[in-house]
């Protein structure tokens, strides 16, 4: 087993700075902690929600760097130098960003426990693809599983928040 | 990959309503909007006391064994570990069996485990990584026992029985024709029998078909897990739990620990979907034991893969029998119903209930002899699932009528039209009369996907055929009684108190638009207070798509017997006889003028100011003609089309355009429950085409974690997608609505097989409707056909 | 959940993980020493598939993360052989310039597996190394006879894709990059359309006396078989025309185990002939 005198070192914990909503965090994390559980358990930002914890559902969603990322899948400790976004950082004083406008208007969530995972998927797709068609739509809504809605009013919501964000419709 | 048309919105033949309505039809944002989409709406999985411990389970890998001896000898000594429980650490006192109308679930396994999963030690410990490690230290000796994996082999005569003693059982009170019994033969566990009419008059019919057909089981997937913290120390009991039917849970609880009611507390926050797994007891009994035995708050929450082997929905092997004349008139329908109950009862007596009853499917007959089986297998207990018996029976039913009209010669839509029941008809004797119009709606979605305009290109490897299919349920739940209580402020502010649990249906909202739209007031002066059993009144639970035509009809007297009170209280104030007066937003209005309440209410009762208050009550009314003891409250009906392309290469079948469409009665908010008809609808389509529990025959199941296990995804949307709500306007409900969320599930995998044969000649009659299945069928059909001379 | 023989099931996750050590080397050579020394080790790339690994029993002690490595990002073309970095995202990999124009009908395969998400932070690498009858990179890298690059203190190794799921990878070794010689590669071609059922990967080679067809047929839960032919005297042209032929003769090759819970050996037969017929269809068109 290689001990901490080893030329390369292993650790239990880790060091983590980190931008988060905007802010900058500096943490010490265990190793092991996962980037899921750093945001909620330790960070009490509970809006990241825990579904399958296998990467596959996709409610555990935030965006890292701007990509959406599953949390339950990454340890705390691969978010240290990132720009992290969770579902709390997304509406400004009160204000709601577009996206989440939009799923409140087509009716796109029920249970509510997959929309942060599909709001933030929503806010990455329209950042590549402003005017995504129906196709790349479905394909990136494909990323995260819901059960309650049957996806149709989510595919209207994303094509909404596309039409808005692009100024060709007014909130 | 083309992508999928989705429609908005579509409603059908909106009544008129006198005065126009403000609030009730409108689509206002959710009253849960802002906390969903920002990420602040709290769930059971939030809920963190100080102090909590975790509870964690080992369940067994055995599907049926004896459990010789378990050695926790180990584990109690493990690190942060707070109790160790096994079969033998169970208190004397308590009463460890759990269930619906019968009491054979353990809280731990006690001689033996029944199914893979099956809970055999539970642990309460500082965190879950320690819990896990002390379960990693249990030693287990097992003696297995023979497996009946399937109803098959739980039937089979030298089958092993789950059950040597019989459990503590009930079986309720039935009308006329209906029938149970408890343990009527080795492993199963109940028996529902209706029957009306004559067995003779199969003697009568010109033809009789003999069918079976087999339906699959599914996992709900909520993607909010099972999950219950209890705090049970002293002698209060907290609970908070994502469960559908806090009061209930509540009784049982009181039962199993002999606990006074008004000490326990049952409390739900929003639940991250249910779609009937979440009710009575699942990990409430593990968190509030191990609650008491610690003297500190656990929690106790599943992961994904423990929900599957929690609550499934029940496959089945549907015979149907069914007597008609040349002309294709019904006669007669004696069908054999066996629904795979799974290790425990669970909620299955009550599908077997519902399964027997709704066979015969919306149309009418002179005999109807049915018997629904409860059979007991050594896989996970099933139970209520979305649907609850009647998407097994719609998709025997309506295949068989379109198997029935092809062997006729008739068109399918034909043969429906001259056997359904009329607007009125009762449904059997005895019972309420159907509420929709059956015609009418079979109209519409054959309108929609253009069945009488369908055209077919034998020569083409693609096929296309079109397939309908009418989804049938009762609605409303047996007996059920609802409470509700609104309250009005001096200030004109509404509480709104029921036990309605939002389950993502939207029943916060819609309740509370109903409240509005009677108390004259926008509704964000309606207030939905949390799920508290110590405050609300009493509610069976959130199930049978009952939150607008049963719950909501306690909500409507509530809020007419409030608005009266303000009304008579004003009155008095005012001098005048209270018809002369109006409610509004805070004011009451007499020949147009506003008069502000609070002002009012200061004079009369002080700067202290008053509540208004007043309660409604709703329940079908007993009747022991009606086969289940009370008149369905309400008939929950659903159209599906389906127009496919087969791959006869392959047996692929692409769904080319799916409609789906519920007579909601009136629909309270019509962009919610387009939102939980295009649900139900594809959690349908899923069943038909591919989404199943695959189980061995050992009892182990074989796709059980989330990546193996498919549910739909966006890009399984039918190229065209189109849900339609009707609102014909007999529902009992407030407004003329009645209830929806599970009617669109029904029809969809029967129409989506009466379409292939429509395209392709082949009659799948199993569920999934695979390639697989599909391509066998075609190479079937071509062997019989070059066989033909 | 992990299976204990001697007590049952236990559901396991990273929430249950023992203290961990972290290494994160950043060269090859410190991840190879890390990996001869540590005990019981296990690399960390994007982790997407890892947390599955926890919740089916996995408990690790000692991590390393070589996401740091720069080296193991590289993509280099030299003389129609690509060499594609394991930390390689299947987002960049499929994207690349050089893939796009050199083996259009694999970057398109790979464009399409799993989703946008796990796409943009799997590794081909990752994809790999799981082993998981389920993840598509290994049939598609089957079809492209492409070799397996491992290094370990002992030296460099090469083994083909077989070698993931019959054991025979070099024991603490690092999976470097995935090598592909694409030099007689004349066509490829992926059908997914019948995925999670079944799905298989179609490569067509130039050989000096005529044409070598190889196929790789994978379902869900089966490990993938690869079917392979070798049409005389024929070129890329001309197979649309003896397409049933050749399909009906591939096909012939499957063995009657290959059979799951889901498909039966027969029907792979029929529909992957079906399937190879238009694949050679639209290798034509």
């Amino acid at each position: 087993m290689v001990d901490a005198a080893s030329p390369v070192g292993g650790r239990s914990e880790c060091a983590l700075r980190l931008t988060l909503n905007g802010a900058e965090r500096n943490l010490t994390v265990p190793v092991e902690r996962t980037a899921a559980d750093l945001l909620r358990d330790d960070l009490r930002l509970t809006g990241t929600r825990i579904g399958c914890s296998r990467g596959v559902c996709g409610a555990c969603v935030a965006l890292v760097d701007g990509v959406p990322v599953a949390t339950c899948s990454m340890f705390a400790f691969q978010l240290d130098g990132c720009s992290v976004q969770t579902i709390e950082g997304l509406d400004q004083d009160g204000q709601l960003h577009p996206v989440q406008q939009a799923f409140v208007d087509q009716g796109a969530f029920q249970c509510g426990y997959c929309t942060s995972g599909m709001v933030l998927l929503t806010k990455a797709l329209l950042e590549q693809h402003p005017r995504p068609d129906r196709a790349t739509i479905c394909e990136w809504i494909s990323s995260n599983v819901c059960r309650c809605t049957g996806y149709a009013q989510i595919i209207a919501a994303v094509e909404q928040a596309g039409a808005r964000l692009a100024g060709e419709e007014s909130t | 990959m083309k992508p999928p048309t989705v429609a908005p919105a579509q409603l059908r033949d909106r009544p008129a309503a006198t005065p126009p309505l403000k609030v009730v039809g409108h689509s206002p944002p959710r009253k849960d909007a802002l906390e969903k989409v920002t990420g602040r709406a709290v769930y059971s999985t939030d809920i963190v006391l100080p102090g909590m411990l975790h509870a964690k389970v080992l369940r067994s890998a055995r599907a049926h064994a004896r459990i010789v001896s378990i050695d926790a000898a180990a584990a109690r000594q493990a690190p942060g570990v707070h109790v160790v429980v096994t079969g033998a650490d169970l208190p004397a006192h308590i009463m460890p069996f759990y269930g619906y109308f019968i009491k054979d679930q353990p809280i731990v396994a006690l001689d033996k485990v029944r199914y893979i999963g099956d809970i055999v030690c539970a642990v309460a410990a500082q965190t879950e990584a320690a819990a896990i490690a002390a379960l990693r230290l249990v030693r287990v000796h097992y003696e297995d026992l023979p497996v009946a994996a399937n109803i098959e082999q739980a039937l089979a005569d030298d089958a092993r029985a789950l059950f040597d003693d019989a459990p503590m059982g009930v079986v309720p009170a039935y009308g006329d024709g209906a029938s149970a019994q408890l343990r009527p033969r080795k492993n199963v566990c109940y028996q529902f029998n209706y029957r009306t009419g004559d067995a003779a008059a199969f003697a009568r019919c010109d033809h009789v078909f003999e069918d079976e057909f087999r339906f699959s089981r599914m996992t709900h997937y909520h993607l909010e897990p099972f999950v219950s913290v209890a705090d049970a120390r002293g002698d209060t009991m907290q609970v908070w739990a994502s469960c559908q039917n806090p009061f209930p849970l509540r009784k049982e609880l009181a039962r199993m620990f002999k606990w006074p009611e008004n000490r326990i507390t049952v409390q739900v926050p929003f639940v991250g979907g249910g779609f009937g797994a979440k009710n009575n007891v699942k990990t409430e009994a593990v968190s509030v034991l191990l609650s008491m035995l610690t003297g500190r708050p656990v929690r106790f929450c599943l992961t994904m893969e423990e929900g599957f082997l929690t609550n499934t929905q029940h496959a089945a092997i549907l015979r149907l029998k069914t007597g008609v004349m040349a002309d294709g008139r019904l006669v007669a329908r004696q069908s054999e119903i066996l629904l795979d109950a799974g290790a425990y009862s669970d909620g299955s007596p009550l599908v077997a209930e519902k399964a027997g009853y709704r066979i015969p499917g919306p149309y009418r007959w002179e005999h109807i002899d049915t018997a629904c089986l409860c059979v007991m297998t050594n896989t996970a207990p099933a139970g209520p699932f979305r649907g609850f018996g009647g998407t097994q029976t719609s998709w025997a039913s309506e295949s068989q009528i379109d198997m029935i009209a092809r062997r006729l010669g008739i068109d399918p839509y034909v043969l429906r039209m001259r056997n359904l029941l009329h607007l009125g008809d009762p449904f059997v004797p005895g019972e309420s009369g159907i509420d929709s119009d059956l015609r009418q709606g079979l109209d519409v979605v054959c309108e929609e996907i253009g069945y009488h305009r369908r055209t077919h290109d034998p020569r083409s490897t693609l096929r296309r055929g079109m397939g309908i299919a009418i989804g049938f349920k009762d609605g409303g739940g047996v007996n059920k009684p609802a409470q509700a209580r609104v309250k009005v402020s001096t200030s004109g502010d509404v509480f709104l108190q029921c036990g309605t649990v939002e389950i993502g249906q939207g029943a916060r909202t819609a309740l509370s638009q109903i409240t509005a739209e009677i108390l004259g007031v926008p509704l964000d002066k309606v207030a939905y207070a949390p799920i508290n059993t110590d405050y609300l009144p009493f509610d069976q639970g959130t199930n049978a798509s009952s939150g607008i035509a049963v719950m909501g009809q306690a909500v409507e007297r509530a809020a007419r017997g409030v608005r009266d009170q303000v009304l008579a209280f004003a009155a008095s104030q005012l001098g005048v006889e209270a018809g002369a007066l109006q409610l509004g937003n805070g004011v009451v209005l007499h020949a147009g003028k506003p008069h502000p309440l609070a002002p009012m209410v200061m004079r009369h009762y002080g700067g202290t100011g008053f509540e208004f208050s007043a309660d409604g009550f709703f329940k079908a009314a007993s009747d022991h003609h009606a086969p289940l003891e009370a008149p369905c409250v309400f008939w929950e009906i659903a159209w599906g089309a389906a127009e496919v392309e087969v791959d006869t290469a392959t047996g692929q079948v692409k769904v080319v355009k799916l409609v789906a469409s519920g007579d909601a009665g009136r629909a309270i908010n019509p962009v919610m429950l387009k939102g939980q008809e295009d649900g139900a609808a594809i959690m349908g389509l899923s069943q038909a085409l591919f989404e199943h529990m695959i189980y061995d025959d050992q009892g182990r199941l074989l796709n059980a974690d989330p990546l193996t296990y498919r549910v739909p995804l966006a890009e399984d949307l039918p190229h065209d997608f189109v849900t339609i709500t009707q609102e014909q306007g007999h529902g009992p409900g407030p407004f003329g609505a009645k209830g929806a969320g599970e009617g669109t599930i029904l029809p969809i995998a029967s129409a989506v097989a009466n379409a292939i044969h429509d395209a392709v000649g082949v009659r799948i009659t199993c569920l999934p409707i695979t390639p697989v299945r599909v391509l066998e069928a075609l190479i079937n059909q071509q062997i019989n056909q070059e066989s033909v001379p | 959940m992990e299976y204990l023989p001697t007590a049952g099931l236990l559901p396991t996750s990273a929430r249950s993980l023992a203290p961990l050590r972290l290494w994160q080397p950043a060269s090859i050579a410190d991840a190879l020493v890390c990996l001869q020394q540590c005990e019981e080790p296990v690399l960390l790339a994007g982790g997407t598939d890892l947390v599955a690994q926890f919740n089916e029993g996995l408990a690790p002690r000692a991590l390393i993360d070589i996401s740091r490595i720069e080296a193991l990002r590289e993509m280099r073309h030299d003389d129609g052989v690509l060499q594609i970095g394991a930390l390689v995202t299947h987002h960049r990999g499929c994207s690349d310039a050089h893939m796009c124009s050199r083996v259009p009908g694999f970057a398109r395969a790979w464009s399409r597996i799993a989703n946008p998400r796990i796409r943009s932070r799997g590794t081909l690498g990752g994809n790999l190394m799981a082993r998981r009858t389920r993840y598509e990179g290994a049939l598609l890298l089957q079809a492209l006879q492409a070799k397996l690059l491992f290094s370990s203190v002992a030296g460099n190794e090469q083994v083909g894709v077989h070698a993931l799921w019959n054991g025979d990878l070099p024991r603490r070794a690092l999976l470097t990059a995935i090598e592909v010689d694409a030099n007689d590669l004349l066509a490829f071609d992926y059908e997914r359309g019948l995925r999670p059922l079944m799905t298989q990967a179609l490569s067509v080679w130039r050989q000096p006396q005529g044409l070598q067809l190889t196929l790789v047929l994978a379902t869900e839960y089966l490990r993938p078989v690869t079917l392979t032919v070798f049409l005389a005297g024929l070129r890329l042209p001309q197979l649309v025309l003896r397409a049933g032929a050749i399909a009906r003769d591939l096909m012939v090759g499957l063995p009657s185990s290959f059979a799951d819970a889901q498909v039966t050996s027969d029907y792979v037969r029929r529909a992957g002939a079906a399937l190879l017929v238009r694949q050679l269809e639209s290798l034509h068109g």
